[in-house]
């Protein structure tokens, strides 16, 4: 007789010979084909007695579809969720970065155009952007003196830079390359101690870019010894040949063609007003000679300069811009003199440069 | 006659599933912490140094030229080089170094400890100079900045010779 295995392969099928010889009948039992040719075995759960109904064992095929799409589902989200929170986060980390580069740009960078004051040949004709006026003509803002000092900050472009209404945010932006095409354009604030910030208000919540910069300015206004008792004449040395010596350098010296020089006298006479009746430029061995006489001055901060003197109640300020002395770099020494209808001790001071003011500059980005 | 159980079948499907879960579960969640943690501390100690640095560069620039020294190095000698090169740099530097520094920063909340690493001619060694600690307390998160200083024949060298100096800084705010 043909075993049962025999039968199996051949047919495929289970025939019960002792049943069929007793019951007269043949029984069929359906296998599935796998099982059958993988195991050759017989199915463990091949009864006699009941046809095979019971295929717990079997991963149905609705299951294994179910699965897989939620998988896939779940993948999917799981992955766009962890995207969702480092593009959150790298934003900030992005605003901490142009904050970094801005206040590099504006303590490090003298901006552009500009002018090296170490140039062997400068041309003459060179303008830095705070001596122009058209804002059109400046392509990058830049507050350092120059490039060899990074963080000593010219007061002259402090002063234009935080000077209220003077550009516009969209020029500020622009020019602080925070706004390129294709960009995403961010909000800032820049301050520097003493200064009106320039720049968006700062939100009340919300991610911002942060950092603070420790700077150096230079100022050109120098502050001559104040009037404590009536003076006949207050003389001024300006020293165009040590100002601009090479060994002071841009941060002690003074660029006659580019920076500014400002003289500030205060009145603390004990006497009241005094009375100033005339300002004017002289070589420093012969006062009878005249350079410049009648030069405009502010009188207790009027609005304008002007040469109609008076009566002076606490300051007066001569400003010369820069480039006024450019003409006398030849001489070496002028004297600025004040003179005063009155007689008593006069005051012989020299021009010198403030030190360095130290400040931070600090500046937002969302 | 009865057979082995073929439920392993079912088990092995599921414990590969479940074991798929588990790992793209553990997976995530790594990937999304390792994302979400250095931003902050990162970010924070980058501001902090680069602070420190800007002070350091402050105190190593004269605020104003002195016309009437007689070379360039003491016309424009800074305020560190001063300190650095005084006769006892350990007692007189400290204070004004610290007072400085939160007054360049703006900043009363910087704490910090400096040390300088000098060559000491007499026993031929690399040396330092420890300045005391602003504030004993447990700083568990500090930068350090450190600026090379030159300094023109320092009082305390008692060779007189020139050289160059590692001032260290460690800062952190309180």
């Amino acid at each position: 007789m043909m075993s049962r295995i025999d039968a199996q392969k051949k047919t495929n099928f289970y025939i019960d010979s002792s049943r069929t010889e007793q019951r007269g009948i043949l029984r069929y039992a359906p296998l599935p084909i796998e099982q059958d040719y993988l195991l050759n075995v017989p199915p463990k759960n091949y009864s006699p007695d009941l046809p095979m109904d019971n295929e717990s064992g079997q991963l149905s095929i609705d299951f294994s579809i179910g699965f897989a799409i939620f998988m896939i589902g779940f993948i999917f989200v799981a992955t766009l969720v962890s995207g969702l929170l480092i593009g959150l986060q790298s934003k900030t980390i992005d605003y901490d970065a142009v904050a970094y580069r801005t206040s590099v740009i504006l303590g490090e960078d003298p901006g552009e155009p500009r002018v090296d004051p170490y140039a062997l040949n400068p041309d003459l004709g060179d303008q830095p952007w705070e001596l122009i006026e058209n804002s059109e003509e400046i392509t990058r803002f830049g507050l350092a003196i120059s490039k060899e000092h990074p963080g000593v900050l010219s007061g002259q472009k402090v002063d234009r830079f935080f000077e209220p209404g003077e550009f516009s945010k969209e020029e500020l932006r622009d020019r602080l390359l925070l706004s390129e095409s294709g960009q995403y354009p961010y909000h800032f604030n820049v301050t520097l101690s003493g200064k009106t910030p320039v720049g968006d208000p700062l939100p009340e919540s919300g991610s911002l870019g942060y950092i603070r910069r420790a700077v150096f300015i230079k100022d050109y206004q120098y502050a001559a010894p104040s009037l404590a008792n009536p003076s006949e004449f207050v003389n001024i040395s300006i020293n165009f040949s040590e100002l601009q010596s090479a060994e002071r350098g841009a941060i002690y010296g003074v660029n006659l063609q580019l920076e500014p020089v400002e003289i500030v006298i205060v009145n603390e006479s004990t006497s009241g007003p005094v009375n100033l009746t005339n300002v004017f430029l002289t070589p420093p061995d012969d006062d009878s000679f005249i350079y410049e006489d009648n030069i405009p001055v502010r009188i207790d901060n009027a609005g304008a300069a002007s040469s109609a003197y008076g009566l002076v109640v606490s300051t007066i300020e001569a400003d010369f811009g820069p480039g006024h002395f450019s003409g006398y770099s030849a001489v070496g020494e002028v004297i600025l003199h004040f003179q005063f209808n009155a007689v008593g001790n006069n005051l012989d001071t020299k021009y010198t440069l403030p030190p360095l003011r130290n400040a931070t500059l600090e500046v937002w980005i969302w | 006659m009865d057979m082995v159980g073929d439920e392993g079948q079912l088990y092995t499907i599921e414990g590969v599933a479940a074991a798929i879960l588990m790992v793209v579960t553990a997976f995530l969640i790594l990937n999304s912490a390792y994302i979400l943690t250095p931003g902050d501390t990162h970010i924070s100690d980058m501001q902090l140094e680069q602070l420190g640095n800007d002070v350091l560069r402050m105190m190593d620039t004269s605020t104003s030229f002195n016309a009437s020294a007689s070379t360039m190095y003491d016309q424009k000698q800074s305020e560190l080089e001063k300190w650095l090169s005084s006769t006892d740099p350990e007692t007189t530097f400290s204070d004004d170094f610290i007072d400085r520094f939160q007054d360049y920063t703006d900043d009363e909340r910087l704490q910090m400890n400096a040390t300088v690493y000098y060559w000491d001619d007499a026993t031929e060694t690399l040396n330092t100079f420890p300045f005391a600690p602003t504030s004993s307390g447990g700083r568990e998160h500090y930068v350090t900045v450190t600026r090379w200083v030159y300094l023109d024949n320092p009082a305390w060298d008692p060779f007189s010779d020139s050289q160059t100096v590692l001032l260290e800084v460690q800062l952190w705010r309180d």
